[in-house]
């Protein structure tokens, strides 16, 4: 009996041991494997495959009948990089230590809308204060103003303090993040804390529960609380600058404020990127990074394509304008402002 | 964090260390022992004729070798490299059943830098574990001991990939039970006594820490910490772990010289981990291993845990 018992756990201790050492995947650092791997890791990891009605498939026997064993890597390099632009997704990127490859048309085929020269000597007049990755300035006695360039930029709660309490006499503030191109998602609560006076439903996150082009997580509603109590909070109007050119955590924060009490976003529709990235990497060292977790507004809608200005406030800043001085999407908001609370023009020159 | 981590793990040591003094030095004056009977109270065949003392063996490990990190979470790469073990176990002969039962604590921390094959990248690894267990001796025919018994111990660290965007680090911790077995066989070379032993441990059943397959740790910061407990066992969470020594008897303390295999890894989510390393162990054990023969002279009969 004893023998018998013997023989059945041995095996069944072999097995589950090795149930648990799934081997690793396998591919050869030649020409072939690592278009495979590159391949692979997409398939596996990319979250908008349907939303955007990509065959991957497809797109990947297409482009491996480029892939010759012959080919150098530079030659590699391109035509793995065509291949991923058939995504149309700025966050995905391929690096190799002679290039990085970048999907630019998000924002190439759109308006810049903005020149941070013009808004720089016109409407700031070389003259701001500046705390923290913000820039920040009274345009005037009843308009604040606030410009921050990058989601990577830390943002100091101390700064933000200083900048709100200096427009605490304001009746409006232009919060500008135009070419903001996002950075971290972290900033994003530091800054929505001193707009609201209550939890709000910022929007959705899920996540990819399988290498399945549909295996997907539960959306989880993202909360953002207020700022502590002894910060200082703006809880009056804000208009938020915007343009193509707002990209990933700044499209997050768009879709955040938009439909929050007295917030109107002008200006152009964002460059979205609402898909939190992930990366990879292939045998011969390149790194891949790809969009994962796709982000959701609060009302459930994918912010992948960018976020639309508020009804009637689209504006465009045309070249030629801004050339000399003018910025339309910022000389909108002030009228706005001025409409809003009806108050008197602000010196601009 | 890792300063508080490593002032925890000296705090560790130092307790054991003082912890284990007294209860070595401790001892009232006994009557003397004869050879003969402390075969025969080993047996448990007759009474202790003499006070006892079960001293603290205290062993001090370093180890260095190579070490193999895959985790898909990160990379679908194997990344190779080297890793750094500092470890003590402390040991304790119980006196229930003879002697027979013993008890055991170890800890260790351990860091390992590893390349990807493109040698382009490097996966930094930290992790540390506490395990606390009884075991059952039997001493076999020819010399040979037999130990078998069962731990609990948890253990946590991280695997951190600088190169990734928002999936930079693997966080692995878990609790769990574990069952051991070792055998020991003393022997002789000239006038040296050398004690080898091969001491495996087997991780059986554990809740370990996975996120899902594709979850941000950003989410988790979030508050989604749905899921990221898991039941392990073999199918899910194996691990071994296996220590080849040589204690040599220097003087009044010995010298352990020995090899360790170790291997952690994981299915779950989609997700393949897979922990190994090889290392080159060398450790200090201050009292010694108990393997000189026992003076009539002397005033405790020692009853050692080691051997």
């Amino acid at each position: 009996m004893r023998f018998k018992i013997y023989t059945l756990v041995l095996p069944v201790f072999l097995l589950t041991a090795l149930s648990a050492c799934h081997d690793a995947p396998e591919y050869n650092n030649d020409n072939f494997g690592n278009f495979d791997a590159l391949w692979q890791a997409v398939d596996d990891h990319y979250c908008f495959f349907d939303e955007k009605n990509i065959d991957w498939k497809e797109i990947g026997e297409k482009y491996r009948g480029l892939i010759t064993p012959e080919m150098n890597s530079i030659a590699l390099f391109d035509v793995c990089a065509e291949m991923l632009d058939e995504l149309r997704d700025g966050h995905v990127n391929l690096s190799a230590s002679f290039n990085t490859s970048y999907y630019r048309r998000w924002w190439t085929d759109y308006p810049q809308d903005f020149n941070l020269r013009t808004l720089q000597e016109y409407y700031l007049k070389f003259d701001w204060y500046s705390t923290g990755g913000i820039i920040y300035k009274k345009l005037s006695p009843s308009i604040g103003y606030i410009y921050y360039p990058s989601f990577s930029s830390g943002i100091s709660q101390t700064g933000l303090d200083y900048a709100l309490a200096l427009m605490s006499d304001c009746d409006v503030l232009i919060f500008d993040i135009r070419d903001n191109g996002g950075g971290l998602l972290s900033n994003i609560k530091t800054l929505v804390g001193r707009f609201i006076s209550r939890d709000i439903t910022a929007g959705f996150v899920c996540h990819k529960t399988g290498p399945g082009h549909n295996d997907f997580s539960d959306p989880y509603r993202i909360v953002y609380s207020p700022a502590d109590a002894d910060r200082v909070k703006w809880l009056k109007p804000v208009i938020v600058l915007t343009n193509r050119s707002c990209f990933s955590s700044a499209n997050d924060f768009v879709a955040t404020m938009k439909g929050l009490d007295g917030v109107t976003v002008v200006g152009a529709r964002t460059g979205g990127g609402g898909g939190l990235p992930f990366s990879s990497e292939l045998p011969n060292g390149w790194s891949v990074r790809f969009s994962a977790c796709p982000i959701f507004d609060r009302k459930g809608n994918s912010t992948e394509a960018g976020i639309d200005p508020d009804p009637g406030c689209e504006v465009h800043a045309s070249e030629g304008e801004l050339a000399v001085g003018k910025d339309a999407i910022l000389d909108f908001a002030i009228e706005f402002a001025m409409k809003t609370t009806l108050l008197p023009l602000p010196s601009r020159r | 964090m890792k300063k508080n981590l490593l002032v925890l793990f000296i705090l560790i040591l130092t307790v054991q260390a003082v912890y284990s003094r007294q209860l070595t030095y401790d001892i009232p004056d006994p009557p003397e022992c004869s050879s003969d009977s402390i075969v025969r109270m080993l047996e448990g065949q007759m009474p202790m004729c003499c006070p006892v003392s079960r001293p603290i063996t205290q062993i001090y490990m370093a180890e260095i070798g190579g070490a193999s990190n895959l985790d898909t979470y990160l990379s679908p790469l194997r990344y190779r490299g080297y890793g750094m073990v500092l470890a003590g176990q402390w040991s304790k002969a119980l006196p229930w059943m003879d002697n027979r039962w013993l008890m055991r604590f170890d800890s260790r921390i351990g860091f390992s830098s590893a390349l990807n094959p493109a040698r382009n990248a490097r996966m930094l690894g930290f992790d540390m574990s506490v395990v606390w267990g009884p075991a059952f001796t039997w001493r076999l025919p020819m010399k040979l001991r037999l130990t078998a018994g069962a731990d609990v111990g948890m253990s946590a660290g991280v695997l951190y990939l600088p190169r990734n965007s928002n999936n930079p680090a693997s966080v692995k911790a878990d609790v769990g039970l574990a069952l051991t077995v070792s055998g020991a066989y003393p022997f002789r070379i000239g006038r040296l006594n050398i004690l080898v032993t091969d001491e495996v441990r087997l991780p059986t059943l554990s809740v370990f820490f996975s996120p899902d397959y594709g979850e941000p740790y950003y989410e988790i910061y979030l508050g989604n910490h749905s899921g990221l407990a898991h039941c392990g066992w073999w199918g899910n969470h194996f691990g071994i772990d296996n220590l080849l020594a040589f204690d040599l008897d220097i003087g009044p303390s010995a010298l352990r010289l020995g090899y360790r295999y170790s291997l952690r890894s994981s299915w779950i989510n989609h997700i393949n981990t897979q922990i190994q390393s090889h290392a080159f162990v060398i450790g200090w054990i201050p009292h010694g291993i108990g393997l000189r023969a026992t003076s009539p002279s002397r005033k405790a009969f020692v009853i050692n845990s080691l051997y």
